[in-house]
């Protein structure tokens, strides 16, 4: 989970053989715990998060898939990238309050 | 009231912190605009950034369904009520029906869900034929006739009888409601209401006064609107709280936070929503949906103010719980049309919340509340409530709601509620996604016998209930298609129009699922129909013809390139690629995406070649639409079979369709970029002409063109290289430069850019002019204060730095990494990424120590993103040029009794051991004696950040034989574990978890023994925490290490006594 946003809720559901894919801007990104050094293991997601829309979309931000996912080293050591599919499903409250305060702004 | 403060109430504007122009302006103004013709409309709602202004006129009817509920009192009525008013419309709608085709009653049959009770009904009629006779001429209560004798009586003077306007028809089937009468409660008859005093001295106070309200602080703006629910506060100020009771306290008190959360600063806002948060038990569900509930729903809402409600609805939810429920017909009243809502946030706001709000109160709590609306004969309040049941089947489960949807889908008294029914489907189709497939057997049966219904709203719905289910399935789960593959067959042959065009969207979307036999048959059929529709005028059948081409184009192998040569492509080249087709913007994009479908059939060459005339044309959208077309192509695909000559005339049209735009759309300069890099090489003969056209608008005096040309320069610098014209790189790198003068800041980050690639192209060494030329001139730049401007110049330093920077004298890097320092306080992310990746370059370039030094200052400062940036910088100098180069300083620096640059130090060091990772085993040692000291320091921040260190540390050297000095930590750690604050206990958890990895789950457990079972809750809770996330890892590593428990049971018998013995629990019982 990411380390400044306690509010974002990922899926955890049990993960397929589909890898994550990350967006452009989330490239490097360990989907665990948002280090950006010392990947280590690609990022399973589950089934759900893999067809329809969701696919082939970053698992961080929900943008444009880019490249595969990867947990960091520490993450793989504490088995944090066994709790199940990584997939953010939650916008995260201060990335929609930005959307409004942008709104307001941009009005 | 003067003139003045009329208008201000009238337009509604912001009356709080608002800086205004000079009165005597204001009068001139205002003089002008009462001496012009033109009458400004002053609508309360006319504000242009209210939620309202911008919905149309479909979403609007959120408004009508609640006045129409407020006006029946629905809200406050049960179910069941709510049930029986609803039979009773619907069930005088169906007798009379009945009597007029004379149809005699039918036998008594099974009961279902939603046929309403035959007694009831029969009741009801019963008893309103009677009141007709009793009551012929008059309203009678309680066997006194209300003549009017008795009425003079009962009501106070003043009252007058008014006679009958002529227009008026009394309709003798509907009689006023007297059942809720009581006489006996209202013994002084109707008064008529004297106007509240509060409302009289609310409407005294000028709201355009109001600054700041009582108790609450400064806020951004107090509207007239306002007024209306917190006029209390302002009203009640003076009275002393002693004098109210306990719900006005409350009442008060939940004004005052909601006001604070809706206007106030975001601080002022932050601790407000906590507050709320907090005692939202103590405060009541009542007292809080009472003010929140019609706030919503207020016409000149804007769209933050609506979020930031929203937000409470949500936070509340979770802690009122089970409390919620009566209040959930309300709150979905509000919530509801937010599905509907043009804005994505905002719908997935409203399914977060309502998501939420059924796992509060149930499924059959929602069924009930939203049940009365499925047939109901308003179409805007059946597409909420559908919506509103997706999100309810996402949330709690499709399996559970199965059962109701079969009943919906099969009602046998209204389609209506099939509708409905087939909408729910659709919907859970298009949440859900894939998620359905365990559920499709289900969901399928409950629309298959909607298919061949009787009402072709119906039919259409269902079909387009299937294509969704269809398409969030594919490629799987066609056997739960079979069985209704027939019917929809038989559909297609028998509609015309919308039907048929629902009918081949839902055939269309099972193709991609079927086996390829079975595919290819049915594209073979389809596409009879499909090229007699490819000419229909109709905008849906053409989305749909579109849309069916590219599913079948993608699964079935039957539609071979010859066949598609032969049969189609003239056919749908004609029909579509029109300029028509341009002008829609959904058929443009579908049509675009269709035609590179279909070029993956038929090759890259035949469609290009087909389109490269309409990059020609005189229309911008048809051209904007071909180059997107050959852009995606070609990009996709490749122009690997592309003939010289279509090359020639496909570069010669993309300069056509490039110099004529408009409107410096990025579709044709990324069309243009991706195109030239796909060709490469090939591109050669045809560089002069392109670059000419650049450079002459890079001369251009719209600051737009100059932009573009700039950003397509940035895009073909690598095929330049590539074709050998290192010249004319250099020439354009020499134009560019002169450049760096531009005024227009955006054009000049899009030179810097272009200025960069070329750097990256042709390299340092060859630069015309030399390096040491460019860089002094972009030190002076950075200072500049648009976005895109810096960020651009800290990347083409950062090039620099690493590819040149034996060109650039070591000041000159001095004085740059000074101005670096500034960018750190950029509020763009990527801008500070950058500064701190080109500290790490010219840390390389010019060794650590003197970058060390400016960076160890900067800690000093009192801003925090500058310092945590700082840190981050520390961190990257000490992985490019090793720690042990930068850790003795950062050390020596530690020693600095000033709390805000220890931490910068403590934090340097987090980003340090995480970025080294295993390197950290030999520092372990050198840093303990300062991660002691701050891991017993009195400052939080202090043991947070050492926490983190640790962690990072112990992550890195697992098994490297550090136990000792781990094992010393976490003894330092565990007195922590106590802490409250929530990001300093994480850190602490994730240190102790850090050490257990290298120390061992057996030696964590030792410590947590002493604290599992002890008597107060507080304590047992935090070493329940630190046990459960060990589990979680290791559960099997600390079997071993469960205590023995072998003083529990009675106590051992005395010898020779064995019988009476009992046999010892075994300890693992006692923990499992």
């Amino acid at each position: 989970m990411s380390r400044a946003q306690f509010d974002l809720v990922m899926c955890l559901k049990q993960p397929g053989t589909t890898i994550g894919k990350v967006c452009e801007r989330c490239d490097g990104r360990c989907p665990g715990c948002d280090s950006l050094v010392n990947s280590k293991k690609m990022a399973r997601i589950c089934d759900d998060c893999s067809f329809g829309n969701f696919a082939d979309r970053c698992i961080i931000c929900g943008g444009k898939g880019f490249t595969e996912a990867y947990y960091c080293s520490e993450c793989v050591r504490t088995e944090k990238d066994r709790d199940g599919c990584p997939k953010v499903t939650s916008l995260g409250s201060s990335r929609v309050d930005m959307f409004y305060e942008k709104k307001k702004k941009g009005q | 009231m003067t003139d003045l403060d009329n208008r201000a109430k009238t337009q509604s504007v912001k009356l709080t912190g608002q800086y205004t122009a000079p009165k005597l302006v204001e009068d001139e103004i205002m003089e002008e605009v009462e001496n012009s013709p033109v009458v400004v409309s002053s609508v309360s709602s006319g504000n242009g950034k209210s939620v309202y202004s911008k919905e149309n006129d479909y979403q609007r009817r959120k408004y009508d369904t609640i006045q129409q509920m407020e006006k029946a009192g629905d809200e406050s009525k049960s179910y069941k009520e709510r049930m029986k008013l609803k039979s009773l419309e619907n069930g005088q709608e169906d007798s009379s029906k009945e009597e007029e085709k004379g149809l005699e009653r039918r036998k008594q049959r099974k009961r279902r869900w939603d046929v309403t009770d035959e007694d009831t009904n029969q009741i009801d009629k019963k008893t309103k034929v009677d009141g007709v006779i009793e009551t012929s001429s008059l309203p009678t209560i309680n066997g006194i006739e209300l003549n009017d004798e008795i009425l003079n009586k009962l009501l106070p003077p003043g009252f007058v009888k008014i006679p009958q306007p002529e227009s008026y028809k009394p309709r003798d089937d509907e009689l006023p409601d007297f059942s809720n009468f009581d006489a006996s409660g209202n013994a002084d008859g109707y008064m008529i209401p004297q106007e509240s005093k509060m409302l009289v001295e609310a409407k005294l106070v000028n709201p355009a006064m109001i600054s700041d309200v009582s108790g609450i602080g400064e806020l951004q703006f107090f509207k007239e609107e306002d007024m209306k629910y917190f006029g209390k506060l302002i009203v009640k100020k003076d009275v002393p709280p002693e004098s109210m009771s306990v719900d006005e306290k409350k009442e008060i008190r939940t004004m005052r936070l909601l006001l604070r959360i809706k206007n106030g600063s975001t601080q002022n806002r932050k601790t407000a929503l906590r507050s709320l948060t907090e005692n939202a038990r103590f405060l009541g569900p009542k007292v809080l949906f009472d003010q929140i509930l019609p706030l919503m729903m207020e016409k000149s809402l804007e769209d933050q103010e609506r979020h930031l409600l929203v937000k409470v609805i949500d936070r509340i939810l979770f802690k009122l719980d089970e409390l919620i429920r009566p209040y959930t017909h309300k709150i979905l009243i509000v919530i509801m049309p937010l599905l509907v809502d043009s804005d994505l946030v905002a719908r997935l706001e409203g399914r977060e919340i309502i998501s939420n709000l059924s796992k509060a109160a149930g499924l059959a709590h929602m069924i009930s509340t939203l049940r009365p609306d499925i047939d109901s004969s308003d179409d805007y309040v059946r597409n909420i409530v559908s919506r509103t049941f997706g999100v309810v089947a996402y949330s709690l489960g499709v399996q559970n709601l199965l059962p109701f949807l079969k009943a919906v889908c099969h009602s046998k008294k209204s389609w209506l509620a099939k509708h409905t029914g087939a909408r729910i489907v659709q919907q859970i189709g298009m949440i859900m996604g894939s998620g359905i497939l365990p559920h499709l057997n289900g969901l399928i049966s409950c629309v298959a016998d909607s298919i061949n219904d009787e009402n072709a709203q119906v039919r259409i719905m269902t079909a387009n209930a299937i294509a969704s289910l269809a398409e969030s399935v594919a490629p799987y789960g066609i056997e739960s298609f079979e069985e209704i593959l027939q019917d929809l067959w038989g559909g297609m042959k028998k509609h015309r129009g919308r039907g048929l065009a629902a009918f081949l969207r839902a055939i269309g979307s099972t193709i991609p699922l079927m086996d390829e036999e079975y595919a290819n048959y049915y594209t073979r059929e389809v596409f009879k129909i499909l090229s007699r529709e490819f000419s229909s005028p109709d905008e849906e059948m053409k989305r749909t013809c579109l849309k069916v081409v590219q599913q079948c184009c993608e699964s079935a192998s039957v539609l071979t390139k010859k066949y598609m040569l032969n049969e189609v492509l003239e056919n749908f080249m004609t029909n579509f690629w029109n300029r028509r087709t341009a002008l829609d913007k959904r058929v443009a994009g579908l049509c675009v995406h269709t035609t590179v479908t279909i070029s993956k059939k038929v090759g890259c060459a035949e469609i290009v070649e087909r389109i490269l005339v309409h990059l020609k044309d005189s229309a911008e959208p048809f051209r904007r639409m071909a180059v997107s077309t050959c852009d995606t192509i070609i990009s996709e695909i490749g122009s690997m079979d592309l003939s010289d000559r279509t090359v020639h005339r496909l570069v010669d049209g993309l300069l056509v369709a490039f110099q004529e735009q408009t409107t410096q759309d990025p579709v044709f300069l990324n069309g243009f970029g991706h195109i030239i890099k796909s060709i490469g090489i090939r591109s050669k003969p045809h560089l002069p002409s392109i670059l000419s056209t650049l450079l002459y608008r890079l001369k251009s005096k719209s600051p737009e063109v100059r932009l573009q040309a700039a950003d397509l320069i940035t895009q073909i610098a690598p095929v330049i290289k590539l074709c050998g014209e290192e010249d004319i790189l250099a020439k354009l790198g020499s134009i560019l430069y002169e450049s760096l003068g531009e005024v227009f800041p955006d054009v000049l980050g899009s030179v810097i850019a272009a200025l960069g690639s070329i750097v990256v192209a042709l390299g340092a060494a060859s630069m015309n002019p030399p390096i040491s030329q460019i860089l002094p001139t972009l030190t002076p730049i950075l200072k500049n204060r648009h976005v895109r401007v810096q960020e651009t110049t800290i990347e083409l330093i950062g090039k620099i730095a690493d590819k040149g920077k034996e060109f650039v004298n070591h000041r000159e890097w001095m004085r740059i990494s000074f101005e670096l320092l500034e960018m750190l306080k950029a509020s763009k992310k990527s801008i500070r990424v950058a500064a701190n990746e080109t500290f790490g370059h010219i840390a390389k370039a010019i060794g650590p120590a003197d970058v060390l030094v400016t960076l160890l200052n900067n800690l000093k400062v009192q801003e925090r993103q500058l310092r945590v940036c700082t840190a981050v910088a520390i961190g990257i100098v000490a992985k490019t040029c090793s720690p042990f180069t930068v850790l003795p300083a950062l050390m020596n620096e530690y020693r600095t009794p000033e709390v805000n640059v220890q931490n910068g130090v403590l934090k340097a060091m987090t980003f340090m051991f995480e970025y080294i990772g295993d390197m950290s085993a030999d520092y372990v040692y050198a840093v303990s004696p300062l991660l002691e000291d701050a891991l017993i320091e009195r400052d939080l921040v202090h043991r947070q950040t050492a926490a983190t260190v640790v962690r990072h540390m112990a992550l890195g050297c697992v098994g490297m034989g550090l136990e000792d000095v781990f094992l010393h930590f976490l003894n330092l750690l565990i007195p922590n574990i106590f802490e409250t604050s929530p990001h300093v206990i994480r850190r602490i958890m994730d240190g102790i978890e850090g050490c257990r990895n290298i120390v061992g789950p057996g030696l964590v457990m030792n410590y947590l023994l002493a604290g599992l079972f002890h008597p107060a809750r507080k304590v047992r809770h935090a070493y329940w925490r630190i046990f459960n996330e060990m589990y979680v890892q290791s559960c099997d590593a600390i079997v071993p290490f469960y205590p023995r428990l072998d003083g529990v049971g009675p106590a051992p018998a005395m010898e020779g006594n064995a019988a009476t013995r009992t046999p010892d629990i075994p300890e693992l019982d006692l923990m499992i």
